[in-house]
């Protein structure tokens, strides 16, 4: 019964690893700075996780944002690439001073076929400037 | 036991009774959020479309291709249309074609581009459901067109450089034949010049010629004065034939440089003085020219000749 105890919880261990990272995580572990291959200007204005993706609970609540909007500008570090917030087009880098909604939001960076930056992008309440930089152009 | 297994019944029973059926009005509700309204409105979206694709048209008939394209574009980055993109990269390569221009061409690749990053986003898990941008097309298929305008920009581009090629060695070819018809032209006079220099120098190498058998001759005299007189037989007689015979070679000499100098200074004179005419006279025909200007009560007209 130990055994069977012990294999269970290190299979739960390894999908929790493995699985994206749930949407509560937002308020911890976040990253200012370089992180994979999107830069945030120092600021504390947003915070930056590479690799994840909002859950539908996550998107739910965060469908009435509250709080001041952050001036996000981006550019692609040596290259071009589209952006694309929360599912759907934002615009072309390098893009200036867009409007965004306090929270996190899916981002994706792309060029044709090849991901450049994927994750979180979280926007503070209280508003500011957001400046990133894709570094994987 | 028996009493357990009672209150089991008694509880699931009780539990059945008070299941409830949901009102009227709470299922109204719940089929009103089951037809939720999509956040994206593909109506909208393609009558938006068709408006810009009218716009740019219009102006295209219009000859404004460029105008055309900046419609689209501007209507695509509003609402991030692949096929808008793709219509003013098509744009942007017929006012390259029409334009024969490289960059022009260069630039109709970046909203084909454009069209490929949203067509495969959307072919991406990350893409919300809702956002239909590329509809009624399949995806596939506009990634095909954008690739094939990518093809057709690269041909566009080789065709323009061999035209360029082709007018870069037609322009060389046409100075080559101007520098030659100039080398051809030589000023007037040239060659009576060339002539008169020649000559002037043959005349210069007379002299020289002449002053050597006068010297020659000099030295040959004085040794047959020296000998003399001398009678065959005499042992002298071999020294003097040979003196008097040097002597008369180097007279020979000095009458073949003098007349070689006379021709040749004589002749190159004339020849040079000729030339330098000939091209003075060429000068003035090249100045000649004719003049207007106003004057009291009337126009001057003059000239040079």
């Amino acid at each position: 019964m130990t055994r069977i105890k012990t294999a269970f919880t290190g299979a739960a261990l390894a999908a929790a690893l493995t699985a994206p990272t749930p949407a509560s995580a937002f308020a911890e572990a976040t990253v200012e700075g370089c992180e994979e291959d999107l830069c945030l200007a120092d600021g504390g204005n947003g915070k930056w996780k590479p690799d994840t993706r909002m859950s539908k609970k996550e998107k739910r609540k965060y469908r009435r944002r509250r709080g001041e909007t952050s001036s996000l500008s981006l550019d692609v570090e040596g290259g071009r690439g589209t952006v694309f917030l929360d599912g759907r087009f934002l615009g072309v880098a390098p893009l200036s001073s867009v409007e965004i909604k306090p929270g996190p939001h899916d981002l994706q960076v792309r060029d044709g076929e090849n991901v450049l930056a994927q994750g979180v992008l979280v926007a503070s309440k209280k508003g500011g400037d957001l400046e990133a930089t894709v570094t994987g152009g | 036991m028996i009493h357990r297994l009672t209150s089991a019944t008694l509880a699931l029973s009780l539990g059945l009774t008070t299941v409830s059926l949901p009102a009227p009005s709470a299922q109204a509700a719940m089929a009103k959020k089951r037809k939720k309204k999509p956040s994206f409105d593909t109506e909208a979206h393609a009558a938006q479309r068709t408006e810009a694709q009218d716009g740019a048209r219009a102006a295209a008939d219009g000859g404004d291709l460029e105008g055309a394209a900046d419609q689209l574009q501007t209507a695509a980055a509003e609402s991030g249309d692949p096929v808008l993109y793709l219509d003013a990269a098509d744009m942007i390569l017929r006012a390259a074609r029409d334009n024969r221009s490289i960059d022009t061409a260069e630039n109709s690749r970046e909203p084909a581009r454009i069209a490929l990053d949203v067509l495969y986003f959307l072919d991406d898990e990350h893409a919300d459901p809702d956002w239909k941008v590329a509809d009624p097309f399949p995806t596939a298929d506009l990634i095909t067109r954008a690739n094939e305008h990518m093809e057709k920009v690269d041909e566009l581009i080789a065709e323009i450089e061999a035209e360029e090629e082709a007018a870069r060695a037609a322009a060389a070819a046409e100075e080559d034949g101007k520098k030659k018809k100039k080398k051809r032209e030589k000023k007037p006079g040239t060659g009576m010049l060339i002539a008169g220099g020649t000559l002037a120098g043959v005349g210069l190498a007379g002299i020289g010629v002449m002053a050597a058998g006068i010297v020659q001759g000099k030295n040959a005299q004085a040794e047959v004065e020296d000998l003399a007189p001398v009678a065959p037989g005499d042992p002298d007689y071999p020294a003097f034939q040979d003196a008097d015979s040097r002597g008369k070679r180097a007279n020979t000499i000095a009458i073949v440089g003098a007349t070689l100098a006379g021709i040749g200074l004589i002749g190159g004179a004339t020849l040079i003085g000729l030339g330098i005419k000939k091209r003075k006279a060429g000068k003035n025909e090249e100045q000649a020219s004719v003049w207007m200007a106003p004057s009291i009560g009337g126009v001057v007209v003059g000239g040079r000749f």
